[in-house]
């Protein structure tokens, strides 16, 4: 009866659907019995259905019989989500994959209500859902405060860790992107977005590793992933309005407004922001203002060459471009506003126009160490640096895509961005033996004023053709950028050795002008149900100039100075084609690809009057392996990628902004080849609620562009980048998060090894260099209700780096604590602590900050009906312990900072976040799984 | 368990709720329209009123905001018996019935017959057919009606209309008002938000099936037909009829 009745189903389906073909003929059973787990007895009755995973369409369901048994009939090769209702268990929901053989699932348990309620009862539904290299968290699993941020969200769900800084990690790395649903909100800097938005506003939190703009735009996998979080935002999230407004105020002398403003109207969007700080909580570091201000225009994807940009001042200092890195005392002045929109027939195209203006200044103060080992000598380069910066920069994109009918789109972008910045810097310097004997010492004055213009345009265009499976990209973009920077460059040297004196009295003066035009097409062939093809071409063209010119200021009159000047263009192009297959079978996907390019660089020296050209051909492979099934995905992956080297790193040019520290190009420098390989996996399981990450990476570059650095008899140190044989790294990653059954406690436990070998030359001999860390780490985290939280964790670090041609070996064990809590008490006062523990192992007897403790403390209390209204008291740094301090080794060199930096302050703080949700929701098609309350048919606006 | 994937999901977590296989009852649904909603389309859609001497505003004054009916239908493993009760609030004086809001609808879950009188402007048709055919989609949402945990579940009909039902595993009959069926339960929600209008169980009864609510057809003389071809009948009629005129398709198709 059961059989003939599904049959009719399944012809439905066919009939209406159309697309899916699935064949009445191959059914296979699935069998099982129902028990429950506390008296054992036989669940007659019970319902089973059987879902399709891929769609949640019902295929069938059954009732067990009288002995809880119970057989169903199912089409084959498919992945169906069993779901078991008793009215006195929980609902038992199994994912499972039918092959073609029948499947017998034995006893399957049942567990009381009674019993799963008193011990899983903040689970919700799927907690958890990995979808392909994408883990997905349903944000109503886990509970946060009312009118909690997306950053506290985001702490609770397991792999994703925030800092104190507001850093945002997932995985053990960083997050560089944040979206909103799946669009750029007004900021997509993390830290930023997750204190700006509401977590009760979130449905779903993704997190995955987005491939580069170029990689996904060229096809070719540069090995780069940026680890981005999407927020889903709820359907009812999307009506009418909602925003914030933070205003603070401290002792000694801190600031932190913001506020913010989201206007939904059906597919209307519009976003203000503004944010006025002086601390380091919100809003200072922009990422796209780093490409705002030059840096690499284009990256050396199909031997493009990277275009430096004006003049650099030494400096680990933000300000020039807009990042902030914690060190100094930052200002910043932050506004934008988004406007995004569907129009045309159903409102699919869409519409975008954003800008923003961020104004922003660093006061820093910093005092270097660097301690060189060498394998003949060691000395000391001591600077002392004050430093003060600001930069204004706008940026305004409009973005549209247009469908013109379900198989074809368009999309045009448009992006202009300008900067003004300005810096002056004063430092003094000097290199020194061990002993603290000084062999030379140098003060310098630099200013600079940098100007830079930036547009790009892309147009794209996507067509399906009626055979399923076979589609066409065109796409054509072009970018211009212009940087200008000069300034003074005043410097006094002083050579204790020859008793040498060395005066600078310069202006330097760069500019940079770059054109590109890329023109792409990419044709994708089904050649069977399994098996694709992909074939692309693409065609580009460069041409870039970059003059650095020094002049000399003798009395008042500037002569150019050809020593420290170059004037050099070039022009590349570049053709490229290439494949890539892509198989499929079961739960299984292989790509397979090769890209070949063919480059032409035309360098042309303008002063020296000389034209070099070059022609190479680069081969791209790549290669992955992926499987995702059951809440599990396993990848593999390898690609090949030859990099170019940099126009700085080519340009026969001597950089004498620090005297002591001469840089020079080299024109001879061969492009490297890198091969990177990986290999993730991750699995979640919803019943215990434990969920895993693992990967393993590791890179291995020939012809690795590394640096020479010799020291001269003065002793000054000379860098040029040279070619080594090879540069090599292995890092891997694993992650566990378990809920301890039965309590409030969720456990994890992590663990990151990474290994980095390169080589470098020093005073002219060939050293290898080796560094290998050991993280291992422990997080519990408690949390009641939304009454209180609290959470430890604890992380090892072990790091060691020795070279082969000397016997210094450097290692040191380090140890973080960090313990945060809340807890809520009733009439809307919470309290809070956030301390911060740093231990690291004694590094020489004068080693002073081995030890500190940063903590930080809060009071509030909630106002309003709806307790929209927060005002905090915030205690930052309570010991003042906090006095900016780093150090760090690589290969041959340990370098000790201090710094000024934000320390203790006492702010208080009135937050009021405002919602208003207009007609909520819709029972629309395309809305279908949105929320509405369907007892009230007031709700049923039809499109 | 191997490689089996296990999730616990929440329903609603009350007390009140019914924890007992039931195979047969009665339940009584409560139809309610909104109808100004349904006029603010129409009106939108209709040249011909908006000529006419009345606004909007004007018409909207005169009907009352929402309509109800109670339904009531007596069900057990076998058949169940589905027809309209009474009216109950915000009764609309138009003279002529709002189509197909008086059915008689007999399921017969042993041999999927189906069969409906429906009176459409006072012509009535006899439907006999094979029991209708739904695709549901299920979701994760779970609500309480009258008492019953409710699973989300989805359909489109007549290829653009949405319908919405809660059906309940406690109630191990497969059946719903009005033509529903094909859920591991029973249907005690239904909303179908292009007609603005919505199915709710006030009240389950489980005193078994209930012979007193069966009542015989309107008329013994109607034209026995299909769904298919009623709709066919329906639609030459109502070529020039707007919106009104779909709405009137939906309404007879459900």
């Amino acid at each position: 009866m059961k059989q003939t009745y599904l049959t009719i189903i399944l012809v439905f389906i066919l009939v209406t659907m159309g697309k899916i073909q699935l064949n009445a003929q191959n059914q296979v059973t699935i069998k099982g019995k129902l028990v429950d787990t506390i008296n054992y007895t036989h669940l007659e009755y019970s319902s089973i259905s059987a879902i399709r995973a891929a769609d949640s369409i019902l295929v069938n369901f059954t009732r067990a019989n009288d002995q809880g048994e119970f057989e169903l009939k199912v089409p084959t090769d498919n992945e169906y989500i069993l779901m078991f209702v008793h009215p006195d268990m929980a609902t038992l929901i199994l994912q499972e994959e039918i092959k073609s053989t029948d499947k017998n699932l034995g006893t399957v348990y049942l567990s009381s209500k009674a019993f799963v309620l008193e011990e899983l009862v903040v689970i919700g539904q799927r907690a958890i859902t990995i979808k392909g290299d994408t883990t997905e968290y349903s944000v109503d699993s886990f509970k946060v405060r009312e009118f909690a941020n997306v950053d506290e969200l985001l702490k609770k769900l397991p792999g994703i860790e925030v800092d104190a800084q507001g850093n945002i990690y997932a995985h053990g790395e960083k997050v560089q992107r944040m979206l909103v649903d799946g669009d750029e909100f007004f900021s997509d800097d993390p830290a930023v977005l997750a204190k700006m938005l509401r977590a009760s506003s979130v449905n779903k939190v993704q997190v995955y590793d987005a491939k580069t703009e170029d990689a996904q735009f060229t096809g070719v996998d540069d090995g780069t992933r940026i680890k981005t979080i999407n927020l889903k935002l709820k359907d009812n999230a999307k009506q009418g309005y909602f925003g914030k407004v933070d205003l603070g105020g401290a002792l000694p002398g801190y600031w932190e407004n913001l506020g913010m403003f989201n206007y939904f109207k059906n597919k209307r969007k519009l976003s203000l922001f503004g944010v006025m700080s002086n601390t380091s909580r919100v809003g200072l570091s922009f990422s796209e203002t780093q490409e705002m201000t030059g840096g690499s225009m284009f990256t050396m994807e199909d031997g493009m060459i990277a275009v430096a940009s004006g003049l650099d001042i030494d400096s680990d200092f933000g300000g020039m471009d807009g990042s902030f890195s914690g060190r100094g005392l930052p200002k910043t002045v932050n506004g934008g506003f988004h406007f995004g929109d569907r129009f045309g027939n159903d409102q699919k195209n869409e519409a975008s126009l954003s800008y923003r203006i961020n104004s922003n200044s660093i006061i820093s103060d910093q005092y270097a160490r660097n301690h060189y080992i060498l394998p003949d000598t060691q000395y000391v380069h001591i600077s002392n640096q004050e430093q003060t910066s600001s930069a204004l920069n706008h940026s305004l994109s409009a973005r549209t895509k247009i469908e013109f009918d379900s198989t074809s789109n368009m999309s045009i972008t448009f992006n202009g961005k300008m900067s003004n910045a300005r810096s002056t810097s004063e430092s003094y310097a000097y290199n020194a033996d061990i002993h603290d004997i000084k062999a030379n010492e140098s003060s310098t004055f630099q200013t600079a004023d940098r100007e830079n213009k930036q547009g790009s345009a892309s147009v794209s265009y996507r067509k399906r053709f009626s055979k399923p499976g076979r589609s066409m990209i065109i796409a054509a973009n072009g970018q211009y950028s212009s940087n200008h920077s000069k300034g003074d460059f005043l410097s006094n040297n002083k050579f204790f050795i020859s008793g040498d004196e060395l005066v600078y009295n310069q202006i330097k003066d760069n500019s940079t002008e770059n054109i590109t035009g890329k023109l792409e097409a990419s044709y994708t062939e089904p050649l069977s149900d399994m098996l694709k093809l992909v074939i692309d071409a693409s065609a580009a063209y460069q041409d870039a100039a970059q003059d650095q010119l020094t002049y000399d200021r003798v009395g008042g009159v500037d002569t150019l100075n050809n020593l420290f000047s170059s004037s050099y263009r070039f022009a590349v192009s570049t053709y490229a084609g290439g494949f890539r297959i892509n198989y499929k079978i079961k739960n299984w996907t292989l790509n397979l690809g090769s890209k070949m390019a063919h480059t032409t660089q035309l360098h042309e020296n303008l002063f020296l009057d000389t034209i070099r050209k070059y022609s190479f051909v680069n081969v791209f492979p790549s290669a992955s392996l992926n499987y995702n099934a059951n809440n599990r995905y396993i990848s593999f992956n390898y690609n090949g990628a030859s990099i170019q080297p940099t126009i700085d790193q080519l340009q026969p040019l001597i950089q004498n902004t620090n005297p002591l520290y001469i840089r020079i190009g080299n024109p001879e420098l061969k492009q490297q080849f890198v091969h990177n390989f990986g290999a993730t996996m991750s699995k979640f399981n919803p019943l215990s609620q434990s969920y895993y990450y693992v990967y393993i990476n590791g890179s291995y570059t020939s012809d690795a562009i590394s640096t020479s650095q010799s020291l001269e008899a003065n002793g000054v140190s000379i860098y040029k980048p040279i070619n080594v044989d090879y540069a090599m790294t292995a890092n891997t990653y694993l992650g566990y998060s378990t809920k301890i059954p039965g309590s409030n406690f969720r456990l994890g436990g992590n663990l990151a090894l990474g290994l980095s070998q390169n080589q470098n030359e020093l005073n002219n001999i060939l050293t290898t260099a080796t560094t290998y860390n050991i993280n291992p780490g422990v997080n519990i985290d408690y949390s009641k209700d939304t009454v209180m939280d609290i959470s430890f964790r604890i992380n090892g670090g072990y790091t060691n780096s020795f070279t082969d041609n000397s016997t210094f070996n450097n290692d040191f064990l380090s140890l973080n604590t960090r313990l945060n809590a809340t807890y809520n008490f009733s009439k809307g006062w919470s309290i809070g602590t956030d301390a911060h523990w740093q231990l690291r192992e004694k590094m020489g007897p004068d080693d002073p900050n081995a030890n500190l403790i940063i903590w930080n403390a809060f009071v509030s209390k909630t106002f309003l009906k709806d307790r929209s209204m927060i005002v905090s008291l915030n205690a930052n740094d309570i010991l003042n312990q906090n006095v900016g301090f780093s150090r760090y080794t690589t290969n041959n060199l340990i370098t000790e900072t201090q710094y000024n930096t934000i320390r203790q302050y006492v702010m208080l703080k009135l937050s009021w976040n405002f919602t208003h949700s207009a007609a909520m929701g819709k029972g629309s098609v395309e809305n279908q799984d949105s929320d509405i309350d369907l007892s009230n048919p007031d709700n049923y606006q039809e499109q | 368990m191997k490689n089996i994937v296990a999730i616990i999901l929440f329903s609603f977590v009350s007390t009140a709720l019914q924890g007992q296989f039931i195979n047969s009852g009665t339940i009584e649904y409560t139809r309610t329209t909104n109808n100004h909603m349904a006029l603010k389309i129409e009106f939108a859609n209709n040249e011909d009123m908006r000529k006419s001497n009345f606004s909007l505003e004007d018409i909207l004054k005169f009907v009352p905001k929402y309509s109800s009916r109670t339904y009531l239908m007596t069900f057990d493993e076998e058949k169940s018996f589905y027809r309209f009760d009474k009216e109950g609030e915000g009764k609309m004086n138009f003279g002529m019935e709002d189509p197909a809001s008086k059915n008689i609808v007999i399921k017969n879950f042993k041999t999927h017959q189906y069969q409906a009188e429906k009176d459409v402007m006072n012509t009535i048709f006899l439907i006999q057919e094979e029991m209708p055919q739904y695709t549901w989609k299920i979701h994760d949402e779970v609500r309480e009606i009258a008492g019953y945990p409710c699973r989300k579940a989805t359909t489109v009909i007549l290829d653009s209309v949405y319908v919405v039902a809660f059906y309940t595993e406690n109630i191990t009959v497969s059946g719903g008002p009005e033509s529903f069926n094909g859920l591991p339960g029973m249907i005690l929600g239904l909303a179908v938000p292009r007609l603005y209008t919505t199915w709710f169980a006030t009240k389950v009864e489980l005193k078994g099936y209930d012979p007193s609510i069966e009542k015989p057809f309107n008329t013994k003389k109607s034209k026995i037909t299909t769904t298919a071809e009623m709709r066919a009948d329906i639609e030459k009629n109502l070529k020039d009829w707007g919106e009104y005129g779909t709405q009137v398709l939906y309404k007879i198709s459900l």
